[in-house]
Parts: C-alpha cells; sequence; structure tokens
C-alpha cells in the first residue's frame, strides 16, 4: 500500500487506527483521504486496509 | 481677544470593516504563518499584528517522523479566521484537491487559493487558476485567488464569484515591494471585491502604500517573519496598514506640476527698497 507517497509494508489486519498509531500521528490533528473518501481530524473510522490501497494523511502547516 | 487652547483630540470613530464573505474584520493586515523561528515567535507576532485572517497550508504528515508536530499543536486560533492555502500545488486538479482536503482540516469553507508552477519567482498561473476558482466557487468555498496583477484576470475572478482578489506586489518573499503600481491601480479602480495586495511588500511603508492607493487589506508574512525582531515588525505593519488605511479615506491632496506655497503671500517682510539715485 502508499501512504503520503511512500510505500508502505501492509499487513493482515491493518487497520486505519492502527496505521496511525503505527505512524505516532495523533488522530485529532490530522485528515484522512483513504482512496475518495476524506475523513475528519477526530472522526476517523477503523477502516480495514488493503494492500493497494492508497492514504494520505495531512496536516496544517505554516504558510503564508 | 479670545483665543481657542489646542486640544489634541482622536480621529472620529467610524465603521470601516473589512467584509469578506459575509464576515466583517477590523484589521485589514493579514498574516501568514510561514518561516518563523518557533511557534512562540509566531504567535506573538500574530498577536501584536492585529490580524484577524491567518494563513495557513496543507501538508502531508512527515512519515518516519515520530513527533512531527503541525501547527494545531501549537497555536490556538480560535478567534481568528483560519485561511487555508493551495500553496506548492501546480495545476487545477492538486489545487481542488487540497482545498477539499482544507475544508476538512480547517472546518472552513475560506481558501486562498495558489497555483504556481514556477518555481523560480513563484508566478501564479493565471488559467489554471481561473479554473480552479471556478470548481471552488460552484462547491461553495469562499475563494481568495493569488494572481497576478492582471486587471482582465482580476474581472474574470470576481464575475465567477471570487470573495477577493490577491494580485501580487512582487515575487513571493522577495521583499522588493510594489512593481506592479500601474497595473493594481487600474485593478483597484475597477473592483467589485476586495484587493488584497499579497506577496512581496518587505517594509511597512509599501503595506501603507499599498492602503494609501486604494487597497482593501494587505497579507504580508516574510517580512514580518524575516525581520531581527518579528513582533516589532508585526506591530510595525500594524501601524502603517492602519496609517494607510486613514490616509486613503482622508484624501490625498492633489499632486501639482509647481509649488504652493504654504504661507500667505501677502505681507511677506521685505527689505525696504534702496532709495533712488539723485
Amino acid at each position: 500500500m502508499h501512504v503520503n507517497g511512500q510505500t508502505y509494508s501492509h499487513r493482515e489486519g491493518l487497520t486505519l487506527h492502527a496505521l496511525l498509531a503505527d505512524l505516532k500521528v495523533n488522530q485529532k490533528n490530522v485528515v484522512v483521504l483513504h482512496g475518495d473518501d476524506i475523513y475528519r481530524a477526530g472522526k476517523i473510522p477503523d477502516a480495514p486496509l488493503d494492500k493497494r490501497d492508497v492514504i494520505e494523511i495531512v496536516t496544517m502547516m505554516q504558510g503564508g | 481677544m479670545t483665543t481657542t487652547a489646542f486640544e489634541p483630540t482622536a480621529a472620529p470613530a467610524a465603521t470601516d470593516d473589512l467584509t469578506i464573505g459575509g464576515r466583517s474584520f477590523r484589521s485589514r493586515l493579514m498574516v501568514g504563518t510561514g518561516k518563523y523561528k518557533s511557534f512562540d515567535v509566531m504567535r506573538d507576532a500574530i498577536a501584536a499584528s492585529g490580524a484577524e485572517i491567518v494563513t495557513v497550508s496543507i501538508r502531508r504528515v512527515e512519515i518516519g517522523a515520530p513527533g512531527h508536530v503541525g501547527i494545531l499543536d501549537a497555536i490556538d486560533f480560535s478567534g481568528l479566521q483560519l485561511l487555508p492555502n493551495t500553496a506548492g500545488c501546480k495545476t487545477t486538479e492538486e489545487a481542488v484537491r487540497v482545498a477539499r482536503l482544507a475544508r476538512v482540516m480547517s472546518e472552513t469553507d475560506w481558501i486562498k487559493l495558489e497555483v504556481i508552477p514556477d518555481a523560480k519567482y513563484l508566478l501564479p498561473d493565471p488559467v489554471e487558476t481561473l479554473r480552479a476558482a471556478e470548481i471552488l466557487v460552484g462547491e461553495g468555498f469562499i475563494v481568495l485567488p493569488y494572481m497576478p496583477a492582471d486587471p482582465v484576470l482580476a474581472r474574470r475572478l470576481a464575475a465567477i464569484g471570487c470573495a477577493t482578489v490577491m494580485p501580487l506586489a512582487s515575487p513571493i518573499g522577495s521583499g522588493r515591494g510594489i512593481l506592479n503600481r500601474a497595473s493594481l491601480d487600474i485593478i483597484i479602480e475597477e473592483a467589485t471585491v476586495p484587493v488584497v495586495v499579497d506577496a512581496g511588500l518587505g517594509v511597512p511603508s509599501e503595506a501603507a502604500a499599498s492602503m494609501e492607493f486604494g487597497a482593501s487589506a494587505v497579507l504580508v508574512n516574510t517580512a514580518i517573519a524575516e525581520a531581527k525582531d518579528p513582533v516589532r515588525m508585526a506591530a510595525a505593519f500594524k501601524k502603517a496598514v492602519e496609517a494607510g488605511r486613514d490616509a486613503f479615506i482622508a484624501g490625498r491632496m492633489p499632486v501639482r506640476a509647481y509649488a504652493s506655497a504654504s504661507s500667505p503671500i501677502a505681507g511677506v517682510v521685505r527689505m525696504p527698497e534702496p532709495e533712488a539715485p539723485t
């Protein structure tokens, strides 16, 4: 699977919450794009992930 | 003989709010959050600027960087209007995608639209900007497009429903000041939406000048963030924008080709005329 443009090792039973925990990402401050679905911060479902999934995890950063 | 004592008075309070997307703002200075040395300095600078509209970017979380801190971890933006941008997007498709993510992330429909394929001068692509703006306006976004100082493009962006136009003064982060004055004058003269001069302002006097010649607001980031003392510079920009706006409302004097004496012409004390020789 791909996460933020990088290859990520999928394992059996991997879910979105487990992925975010693996990545040490604070769910309250990120938005997740899973296929065509956009999940709001703090309301990210514990969806099962497939090895072909493309995930984007974004947050707000500094900018002008 | 009666005399009148000189008593300085404050300028009469007048409502002069900036209205964008149905919201009113007292401050006409928008600030960015990029390039600060620390979140603490950023926070203090934003406070000193008095800005009520603050730009942020949307970026991928860095994978493999535990502890990666987003701005939401560090700054409380309550009370401010967040203005997420699409900086870094090179095409309409990228910008629309980021705008949709930004809407979910920031819980606001406001978006500063930037479509910039040119890495050297960071000049916005007018065609892609217009295309993206049409899509985003259609999706209910309040679109504030960063744009070249092109009066025709400004008219078209306003016509399709953009909330403002944001013409550049000079390239982003260059600090070169106002290089597009003639075009900015036309954009302002014909504007049907607020004109926000964005990018390139290097010092407060350039912000004041922008406001004096009729800009509705200015957006400043690098000039504050890269100052030796960003907090003090933010305060300086605040005062400059207020001064420039007051001057615009007050109305400048006419420009004349020749001098016009300030003191009365009559009654000048002159040397006695020399006596004529006898």
